[in-house]
């Protein structure tokens, strides 16, 4: 009997956590030795880099400028919640690494392995609280006149100034262009100074699509994280108690399934009006289904295994049978259908901005891909926002099928990379 | 079988039914309601007559004065095959008629055939609506229509609420009409006037009256007959998909097959590289460029860019020929050229998962017990891939089709407002944008339906391909 408890107690210390962190940190390892899911994983981080820093590459605001002697940074000035939140929580994502691989190097094995969840969540907490502040602190801004730099640069009022690489807010229309340089600013094609050309309302693509990037990344991240919350909670609840919560579930898959998401989309944006956030919800709520499944059938498996009836015989709370010690050993090939959903979502949102169902002003690949629709010569048009669509989408689906052959254990045969 | 395909036809009715109030109650909860630009921003519209009679129009379509509860089962009742008849769907048989008529014909109102027509016609409608006989009824308002200004009564047995405004006005003018020498036929017949008004095209569920009956899809917003209306739009996108299907499948089974065969080979890697690439393509952006590079006179004036035929199309033979003014490419070669753009851009989608679905099932089949029996015996090699093999990897592929017909008509969406074609696609975003739900709720039939039926059709084809599945 003593030695069943002890085992019991081993089984509860660390046990169900460990293996799994190892099996995921495996399979991790086993996909991104792939020359594909290394090319998506460096396209995706590239695509975090461009959506972080966009206001310091595309604006135009210079980033230092000199007028009348005195000098001022006119592009920290007008930086928005949203892009003060996302540069705090790259470079507090670095910082956090940075002590991380500090710990790693110079203490022992022990602080390496608790020091993962603190420093997740402290980075949440910044992150959070730095949104939060932001919010409160930094007015929204209407109206810029975003050619005022340029009409003093060639009035001569400007000392000197230093622009950002491309000196061209998204939204700036460049009416001064015509007055100033006799150059009409609409449609014009690719060349030194706009390096995609110009969309039919005169403003910068290259500009465009960098700020873009940050739509497509939240889209793909947010509704899936909301899918897969849903689908893992929902699924694990009719695995583990089955019976008529199954039941009752399992109709609701159906529905779910059954329901045409495009055609929902379509329909919630015609009669509940343009948002992202709207968007993002929705696409969560109807994208939970395969997680859902999967689950389901993972926790129907293990819940009459020893461990998870030692974790219940030990009175352990039920989020914690669930999540701590069933959800980890189910969890990876998960990644597999978040990976797939993330490139899925992505499209459907290109689609919908293709469609003309999207954002207005904000700018996104799907929307500058619809304006090239009666475009004229502008191949720049064209070409980069279905380029930036394609690559996106093929690296996540390359990062998920590469997850998928190491999940596999006859994998070698299903690889076609 | 029979008994379970059965089964699962009724199966499918409870998640039907969930889908279709889920679209529902999202477009009846949405802040502007149903209806947009034709009822005002909530569903109201100013007074006036005309704004009076648009609304009550409006509310006899769709029942929209209901609470939005009964609004659903209005509709899935009017849907359904099996349901509750409609009090306005009632038809007195000829005797009837003739009988109310002869009732009223004498009436002081009679001095028009038409307001003798109109009196009847009300008659019947109270009677059907108040499930009452037409003769007691019509013996009612000879005694009610003696008075008219008492009459105003009336209103209130078919549970018309007139507004307080519209209800002074009448009773004032009844009143003169009648004081007035000689002007009771006049008030009679005003009364009535406004009464057929308030009455014609109401109509309630006699629950009474179950039974079997034709669905009804009702009326767009623009009046038209939604029936119609798919009939028109969906054969359009039925053609797309049953053009693109067959050619996934061949292309699919010889390039999947092949590559199997010549696993690690250059054509092999080629395909897959190829077909991965491909399945990441969004079909906007093929279609775009084909657009902007095959269809336009810029580049290639290759392929039309609009639509699914030329504008003579009509006045075309229907086969190729030579006249005297020499080559006609006929209606048939004139819509397969149409064709070819969007057929592409719908079909290199599923072909690269199809290709490599079926490249992964013969692999797996190639190495199975069964084949090597098969060789040990000295059946030919190609005899064995393409009848042992081939039968055996079909199985995925079906799997497959379940989920690629749903999405042929996603990508309809979008292919179909690329090339300006007016199929299912188009027309479901036209309902949106137009807030109009019958059509909306209709699309949402068609797709659910769609989908659920090739679940089934997939279960059934794989215990008729797999004689080893069996559901009984």
């Amino acid at each position: 009997m003593t030695t069943g408890d002890a085992q019991i107690a081993v089984v509860l210390d660390d046990g169900p956590n460990m293996p799994a962190r190892g099996m995921v940190r495996r399979v991790l390892g086993a996909t991104f030795t792939r020359t594909g899911a290394v090319g998506g994983l460096i396209w995706i981080v590239l695509l975090v880099l461009l959506a972080v820093f966009a206001p310091l590459l595309a604006n135009s605001h210079p980033i230092l400028m000199s007028r009348d002697g005195t000098v001022s940074s006119p592009l920290l000035s007008h930086l928005t919640a949203v892009d003060i939140t996302l540069l705090v929580a790259f470079f507090s994502a670095l910082l956090l690494a940075g002590v991380r691989w500090l710990m790693r190097a110079f203490k022992s094995r022990l602080s390496q392995s608790r020091f993962g969840a603190p420093g997740v969540m402290t980075w949440i907490t910044i992150v959070a609280l730095t949104g939060l502040v932001a919010w409160w602190m930094v007015p929204p801004r209407y109206a810029q006149v975003l050619s005022q730099y340029r009409e003093a640069q060639v009035a001569g009022e400007l000392d000197w100034a230093i622009l950002a690489p491309i000196p061209y807010s998204p939204t700036d229309r460049q009416r001064d262009s015509l007055s100033a340089t006799n150059i009409d600013p609409r449609l014009l094609l690719p060349s030194p100074a706009h390096w995609m050309g110009t969309t039919a309302d005169g403003e910068d693509v290259a500009s465009r699509m960098i700020h873009a990037s940050r739509i497509a990344l939240a889209i793909g991240m947010i509704a899936t994280g909301i899918a897969l919350v849903l689908g893992v909670t929902i699924g694990g609840l009719m695995g583990y108690f089955s019976g008529w919560v199954d039941l009752l579930g399992m109709r609701l898959v159906e529905v779910f399934s059954a329901i045409p998401v495009i055609f929902l989309l379509i329909m919630i944006v015609a009669f509940y009006g343009r948002s992202l956030y709207l968007m993002m919800v929705i696409l969560g709520l109807t994208g939970w289904v395969g997680y859902a499944v999967y689950v389901r059938a993972e926790f129907l498996k293990l819940r009459n295994t020893d461990f998870v009836v030692a974790a219940r015989a030990l009175g352990l709370p039920l989020w914690s049978v669930l999540f701590r010690h069933m959800l980890p050993n189910g969890i990876t090939p998960v990644l597999v259908l978040a990976s797939f959903s993330v490139a899925g979502m992505i499209l459907t949102e290109s689609t919908l901005s293709f469609l003309g169902l999207g954002l207005v002003e904000e700018p996104s690949w799907g929307q500058l891909l619809n304006q090239a629709r009666s475009a004229g010569s502008q191949w720049g048009l064209v070409v980069f926002p279905g380029l930036a669509i394609f690559l996106t989408v093929l690296a996540y689906n390359l990062i998920g099928e590469a997850l998928r052959d190491a999940l596999d254990p006859h994998a070698q045969r299903s690889s076609m990379m | 079988m029979l008994g379970y395909i059965v089964r699962r036809l009724l199966l499918m009715v409870p998640t039907l039914l969930g889908v279709l109030a889920v679209v529902f109650f999202i477009m009846a909860f949405s802040p502007g309601g149903f209806g947009g630009r034709e009822m005002g921003a909530e569903g109201q519209v100013t007074e006036g007559q005309d704004a009076r009679r648009l609304r009550k129009q409006m509310e006899r379509r769709y029942g929209n004065n209901l609470p939005k509860v009964v609004q659903f089962g209005r509709w899935l009742n009017q849907v359904s095959p099996v349901g509750f008849t409609m009090s306005g769907d009632i038809v007195f048989d000829d005797s009837t008629l003739a009988e109310v008529r002869a009732a009223l014909a004498d009436m002081p109102l009679n001095t028009h055939p038409q307001s003798l027509d109109r009196a009847v016609g009300v008659t019947l409608n109270i009677a059907a609506y108040r499930n009452e006989n037409p003769r007691d009824v019509a013996a009612m308002l000879r005694t009610q229509l003696a008075d008219p200004v008492e009459a105003m009564s009336l209103f209130a047995k078919f549970d018309v609420k007139l507004d307080e405004y519209v209800a002074r006005r009448l009773k004032e003018r009844l009143k003169t009409l009648s004081l007035r020498e000689g002007g009771l036929p006049r008030a009679q017949n005003e009364l009535l006037d406004e009464l057929a008004f308030e009455i014609s095209g109401v109509s309630r569920v006699r629950f009474d009256q179950p039974g079997f009956k034709w669905p009804d899809l009702g009326t767009s917003l623009k009046g038209r007959r939604v029936s119609a209306l798919l009939a028109e739009r969906v054969p359009v996108t039925m053609l797309l998909n049953v053009i693109t299907l067959p050619i996934i499948y061949t292309i699919a089974i010889f390039s999947g097959v092949t590559a199997a065969r010549r696993r690690g080979a250059s054509f092999d890697v080629g395909i897959g590289l190829t077909f991965v690439a491909l399945w990441s393509v969004p079909v906007m952006w093929t279609g775009v460029m084909l657009m902007e590079y095959f269809a336009n006179v810029r580049y290639f004036h290759i392929f039309p860019a609009v639509g699914l035929h030329s504008m003579r199309a009509d006045e075309m033979p229907f086969l190729p020929m030579w006249t005297q003014s020499g080559f006609t490419p006929g209606w048939l070669l004139d819509m397969i050229w149409h064709l070819i753009l969007p057929v592409f851009c719908l079909t290199y989608g599923g072909l690269a998962v199809m290709t490599k679905v079926m490249r992964g099932a013969v692999l797996d089949n190639l190495a199975s017990d069964y084949i090597r029996t098969a060789r040990a015996k000295g059946v030919p090699a190609n005899q064995v891939l393409w009848r042992h093999v081939l039968a055996n990897s079909l199985l995925p592929l079906i799997t497959m089709a379940s989920g690629l017909i749903p999405s042929l008509f996603v990508g309809a969406v979008v292919v179909e407002s690329i090339f300006s074609i007016n199929g299912m696609g188009k027309l479901s975003i036209e309902a949106a944008f137009a807030k109009d739900r019958e059509v909306v709720m209709a699309t949402t039939l068609i797709a659910a339906m769609l989908g659920l039926g090739a679940e089934i059709l997939r279960d059934v084809c794989y215990a008729i391909a797999d004689p080893r599945v069996s559901y009984e």
